[in-house]
Formats: structure tokens, C-alpha cells, sequence
């Protein structure tokens, strides 16, 4: 999907969808097989399956405490299936563009900066994690639940002490409050069916079952 | 103790480098520009990333070390101390010869990039590996401890020692020059015979040679003993 | 003039020192507070005492361009081109069009007018280490102040940014280096020790004193 504002629209739409009940992550994830790379997307991201295992323990946790934890997994599956599909497509620069097409150039463009400064650096923060293991390697040390803390050190660390760089990256270039930016956006066909698509998976999701019938008949 | 790279090719993405030598005992140095894959050879020869063709074989090789370019990442320990024995050495001989005495409880990450370095290479260099692999050593320290680490490398008595890195003006002397030069890991020789066929060759030495005397190796002291011939 | 008085941060004490323009050059062992005077002179650091005026101004009244060791860590912007671009964006004075007509000059001047397509994350050290340099000078600024820039660099990418910095146009060039033939084609050398200034001058001047030692130019070693 080329158009980042019809992306993120779809995106935030699909995990609402998602969220609210287990029909509407069904028609969420229907739409992600239709409209992603599908399995391939969970084949290139190694943080998938991690990520869809924490769910599975906590919503294990949840159903031996009593909730659902069946519908809590299956909801928060797709919602992650969403949001990598999100990362996947994301090219630099379009959280700017977006942001300054909606609340204009002070705003838009810090909120913009913001976004793109945050995926910078969880891209920076993966490198790192590979690279932590690696040394780990190098170290002869195995890889297990006690290597969490150290290695959570060393990147939480290095995310500090480069957010700190950034800082003083940005105020010693001059960064007080906005900029100019002029966004730039490529607009395909298939970008309004799959929004188009993703509203209406949002709108079955709330409308009643019966009522859509009741409509048909 | 040898390793041998018997025709290997490393690939990563659109990059590939192709090599082929055999490594035995004292100090190598493989120099490269930045980005032509002296890391990525490192791991190689540390068997922590694959070759996809050919292979490496390592013969009377027990122990193997490699240190990574940047000393942050290596870091387990809440403190120094505990760092220290998280590489197998004594933090008393560490904390001596780093300089670094009463800093026992700090926390490694409050070290300022050289003290850090100089800590890494002082906790691999306590121990005595058959093959030790050393990816830019010499980044992020100061001249006089460049120095340092050069008599600390010459004073190794056994096992293979291998330099990766771009250095041109402080080294030790060494038994062998390797380049990788346009996708290849090539064998320049021994100095001063290496000094014919190396792309990399120091500006130093180039001038020494320019004048006549050529140095028998490329540490300080050979350069020094090369000028005075000249001056003479 | 870049005056320097009474200058106290840390283990840094300076009393008085004079900077001339051209390119001047600190030397030293690591701690002896040559990063520290650097960020001072950037406006990163406000001393806990003294001044550093620079033509009568503060360092943050000054147009700075600043380019530290690590060149992952000088980087903002994913694209080599909005990178260039932040400053002349973020000061909101002049339009789009213009903004991307200085930063092909700007990337003309230091030799990577190729690399503006690009992604920062898929160049090797020494161009992303241009790419900082670039965008560090776009703004035209008064003063270059440079933190150990060439640790990670092989030979050839460090000469190539040196006559990039010799032809930026900055009034004023700081940098610190480990590379004594580098710092051999300062205007003005210092020398750093212990928190303090303990030469300065021409390098012709002061590495004679430093014979024998490793701050000793290899250059000089072979008599060149």
C-alpha cells in the first residue's frame, strides 16, 4: 500500500476492529490475508512469533484467573499481524508527510519527527539486540532468562545515550518548534479498495448480525 | 597452530568477499577500507558467521577470541568487578593495569569511551587464546595507548594474533600483511617484501621507500631505525 | 577571536585562551577533557564557570555545525537528503525549493551529490561520516567543531573530508584527533593534559617538544 494516510487510517480502523470482539478480529485478519504479504510478512519479522507467544502466556495467565483469555489471544494476535504489516510497509519520511498533511507544519511535523524518530530507533535498538548476541557468543555465555537483564541493560542504555545525541543533535541544528516539509503522496487504485475495505470490516464488526439481515430482507 | 581459509566466500546481501591463506603463529594484520568486510571476516574466522562456500580449518587452535569494534556491546556485568569475572580474569590485575582502582562498584557503562576500550582489551588480553582476533583495536584509544597495545601484542609469546583494521600510524611489527582489496582477502607477504604489492601501504613507510630506506617492518621503532639510516 | 576566560567544567580548567580562525586542531590522552572543551565551544555544555565568546557572541548565538565520533550517533533522518536538509528545515526561514538546491550544493562540495538517493543505513562508515559533515555544513556555519570524527575512518575517506573541511568556508574549524599527521596541517595545534591546555601553537612549534613520544607525528618520525 503506497499512500501512508490511507495505510495508517486502515491500520488504526483494523486494530480498533480487532479489538473490540472476536468477530471483528476475524474480519481483521480475513482483510490482512487479502490485502498483506500474509505468512510471508511473518516470515521476514522474527519479532512476530515472540511477540504472539507473550500474548499466548498472558492470556494463558488471564484464563486461569477466570476471563477469556481465548478471545483475549485472538484479538491481540491480529492486532499484532496488523501493526507488523505496519512496520513492514513503512518507508522513511512518511510519518512526516502524513503528519504535516493533517495539523500543518508546527504540529504535524513535530508529531511527524516524533514518529519517524521512534522508528529509527527501534530499528537501532534490533541492531543492537543482534549484535548483544552475538558478543554473548563471543563471550561463550548461553542465551536464557538470566541473560534478560544484562541484555535489557545494554539496549536500554543505548537507546539513552542516543536519544541524548538526537537531543543534542536537534538543538544544535537549530530545532526550536516545526518545519518545512512538503509532503509528498503516491496514491494507487488498490490503496482506496483495501481502506475502503478495512471501513467495512469496522462497520460489520459493530453492525448486529440480524440487523444486516433484517436490512437484506 | 594454523587456520587456514582453503578458497572461502562469505556473502551477505549484495556484498561478497572471496579468501584464501593460511594464518600460523605471531601477528597478522588484514588491513581494508571501512565497509570492505574486515568485520565480517572476523566472524568468519571466530566460526560465528557462515561461509556459503569453501571452508575454514583450524589446526592445534583450543582456544579462540574475538573483539568486536565496539567494547559497549560485550558488556554483562552490573559493576566492573563483576564484568571482569564474567570474562574469566581477576578484577585486582584488571582494575591495576587499566588504571581503573576504586571503580570496582561502578558500573561499566559509566566509563568514557576510552577507559571502556582500554578495560575490554585488558580483560581478552589477560588470557592466553591460541587464536585471537581483533576487530579495530585501536578505535577510540588515545596514542599512548595504542602504543601500549602494540608492546602488549608483541610481548605475546604464542598463538595466532590477528589485527583488523584500518591503523596507519601506530603497529606493531608483524609476521605477515593481508589486504582485502576488490572483494578479495589477498596475502601481501612478509615486510618488507609486503610493502611492493600493499594497496594500504602507510604514508609513512610510502615516504621512507620514497627516500630510500626502506623499514623492516611497520612499528615506530622500525620507522625510527629506517629515518635514521637515511639521516645517517 | 574565539575568547576563552576563566573557563572551569569538571576536571577542565582553563584560564585564558585565544583561538584564531582556520583550522586548529586538539591533541591528547583520552580524560584530559579535550571532548568536554569541544562541547563547550558547541554550546552542547555550559560551563559551571567562565566564557567562551566567539566574535563577542555565545556559542548558542553562533551558527555551529557539530560532528561527533560515531557515525551512526549524528544521524536523525533516514535519508541521506532530509538529513543534509534538517537544519536549513528546521529554521523555517526559506522555502522547499531552495532547501533542495543548497543541499545538492552542499552534497556537490563534499563529493556525495551520489549518495542523495540513498538511505543513511546502507552506507558504509566513511559516507555516512560525509553525510554528518554535509549536513553540518549546509547551514554555512561560523564555526565546525569536530569530536574525533576520523577514529573510524581509513586513510583515504579521512583525507577526503579534510579538504571538505579545508573548503567548507567555517570561520572557524575545532577538532580533535588521534591522527598526529593529521593534526601536523592545523593552523594551531593544542595539546590537552590532565584538564588543562599544556601546548599550544603552530604544530611546527610544539611537535618538536614531543619527540619520542607517541604523540609524535610518523610523518616527522621518517623525516618527511
Amino acid at each position: 500500500m503506497q499512500d501512508p494516510r490511507i495505510r495508517i487510517a486502515a491500520s488504526a480502523i483494523l486494530s480498533v476492529t480487532a479489538f473490540i470482539s472476536v468477530p471483528g478480529a476475524a474480519f481483521a485478519f480475513l482483510w490482512w490475508l487479502v490485502f498483506t504479504p500474509g505468512i510471508t510478512l511473518i516470515q521476514k519479522n522474527r519479532l512476530v512469533l515472540p511477540l504472539v507467544l507473550m500474548t499466548g502466556f498472558f492470556s494463558l495467565v488471564l484464563e486461569l484467573f477466570g476471563g477469556n483469555g481465548l478471545s483475549y489471544f485472538i484479538r491481540m494476535s491480529v492486532i499484532i499481524l496488523v501493526g507488523m504489516w505496519l512496520y513492514s510497509e513503512q518507508r522513511p519520511g512518511e510519518f512526516l508527510d502524513t503528519g504535516v498533511w493533517l495539523f500543518g507544519d508546527r504540529a504535524g511535523f513535530d508529531l511527524g519527527l516524533v514518529a519517524e524518530m521512534g522508528m529509527q530507533s527501534l530499528s537501532c535498538i534490533i541492531a543492537d539486540f543482534e549484535r548483544v548476541l552475538l558478543a554473548a557468543r563471543v563471550k561463550g555465555m548461553r542465551w536464557g532468562i538470566h541473560s534478560l537483564i544484562p541484555v535489557g541493560l545494554i539496549l536500554v542504555h543505548g537507546a539513552l545515550a542516543r536519544a541524548e545525541e538526537s537531543a543534542e543533535l536537534l538543538a544544535i541544528r537549530g530545532y526550536r518548534s516545526g518545519g518545512v516539509w512538503n509532503p509528498v503522496f503516491i496514491t494507487k487504485p488498490w490503496d482506496g479498495v483495501a481502506g475502503l475495505a478495512a471501513v467495512c470490516a469496522g462497520i460489520f464488526a459493530v453492525l448486529p448480525v440480524s440487523e444486516f439481515f433484517i436490512l437484506y430482507r | 597452530m594454523i587456520i587456514t581459509l582453503k578458497d572461502a566466500r562469505i556473502t551477505r546481501d549484495s556484498w561478497s568477499l572471496t579468501a584464501a591463506g593460511t594464518f600460523d603463529q605471531g601477528i597478522h594484520l588484514i588491513s581494508g577500507d571501512v565497509g570492505s568486510g574486515k568485520s565480517t571476516l572476523a566472524l568468519v574466522m571466530a566460526g560465528l558467521f557462515p561461509v556459503s562456500g569453501g571452508c575454514i580449518v583450524k589446526e592445534g587452535i583450543s582456544s579462540c577470541m574475538l573483539s568486536l569494534q565496539f567494547p559497549e556491546l560485550h558488556i554483562t556485568g552490573r559493576t566492573i568487578a563483576e564484568e571482569c569475572a564474567s570474562w574469566g580474569t581477576r578484577p585486582e590485575d584488571i582494575l591495576v593495569t587499566t588504571g581503573l582502582t576504586g571503580r570496582e562498584e561502578t558500573s561499566p557503562f559509566y566509563l568514557s569511551r576510552g577507559e571502556l576500550k582500554r578495560f575490554h582489551l585488558a580483560c581478552i588480553l589477560a588470557k592466553d587464546y591460541d587464536l585471537l582476533l581483533l576487530d579495530e583495536p585501536f578505535s577510540s584509544l588515545d596514542c599512548e595507548e595504542k602504543a601500549r597495545l602494540c608492546s602488549t601484542l608483541e610481548r605475546r609469546s604464542r598463538g595466532i594474533t590477528i589485527l583488523f583494521t584500518h591503523e596507519q600510524d601506530i603497529l606493531p611489527r608483524v609476521v605477515r600483511v593481508w589486504e582485502i582489496y576488490d572483494g578479495r582477502l589477498t596475502d601481501c607477504g612478509r615486510p618488507p617484501d609486503a610493502f611492493r604489492h600493499w594497496h594500504h601501504l602507510p604514508v609513512s613507510v610510502r615516504k621512507l621507500i620514497a627516500l630510500g630506506s626502506v623499514p623492516d617492518n611497520i612499528s615506530r621503532q622500525d620507522l625510527r631505525e629506517a629515518a635514521c639510516r637515511i639521516q645517517g | 577571536m574565539i575568547a576563552i576566560e576563566s573557563l572551569r567544567w569538571r576536571n577542565l580548567t582553563i584560564d585564558a585562551l585565544d583561538i584564531g580562525p582556520g583550522v586548529t586542531t586538539i591533541i591528547g590522552p583520552n580524560g584530559s577533557g579535550k571532548t568536554s572543551f569541544l562541547r563547550i565551544c558547541a554550546g552542547i555544555t555550559v560551563p559551571d564557570q567562565g566564557t567562551v565568546r566567539i566574535d563577542n557572541l555565545t556559542p548558542r548565538e553562533t551558527r555551529i555545525g557539530w560532528v561527533n565520533e560515531f557515525p551512526d550517533r549524528n544521524i536523525l533522518f533516514a535519508r541521506v537528503t532530509d538529513e543534509i536538509a534538517s537544519s536549513l528545515r528546521f529554521h523555517r526561514t526559506i522555502s522547499g525549493s531552495i532547501i533542495g538546491e543548497e543541499v545538492r550544493a552542499c552534497a556537490e562540495s563534499v563529493g556525495i551529490l551520489h549518495l542523495l538517493t540513498r538511505t543513511v543505513r546502507e552506507l558504509s562508515g566513511g559516507e555516512k561520516v560525509l553525510v554528518s559533515l554535509a549536513a553540518a555544513l549546509v547551514n554555512r556555519p561560523k564555526v565546525l567543531v569536530l569530536d574525533e570524527y576520523d577514529s573510524h575512518l581509513d586513510a583515504r575517506t579521512g583525507e577526503k573530508i579534510d579538504r571538505a573541511i579545508r573548503a567548507s568556508g567555517s570561520r572557524y574549524v575545532i577538532r580533535c584527533t588521534q591522527h598526529m599527521d593529521t593534526a601536523m596541517s592545523s593552523d594551531h595545534l593544542l595539546f590537552f593534559d590532565s584538564g588543562g591546555v599544556t601546548h599550544s601553537g603552530r604544530p611546527g612549534d610544539i611537535f618538536p617538544s614531543l619527540k619520542g613520544t607517541a604523540w609524535y607525528p610518523a610523518a616527522w618520525e621518517c623525516g618527511a
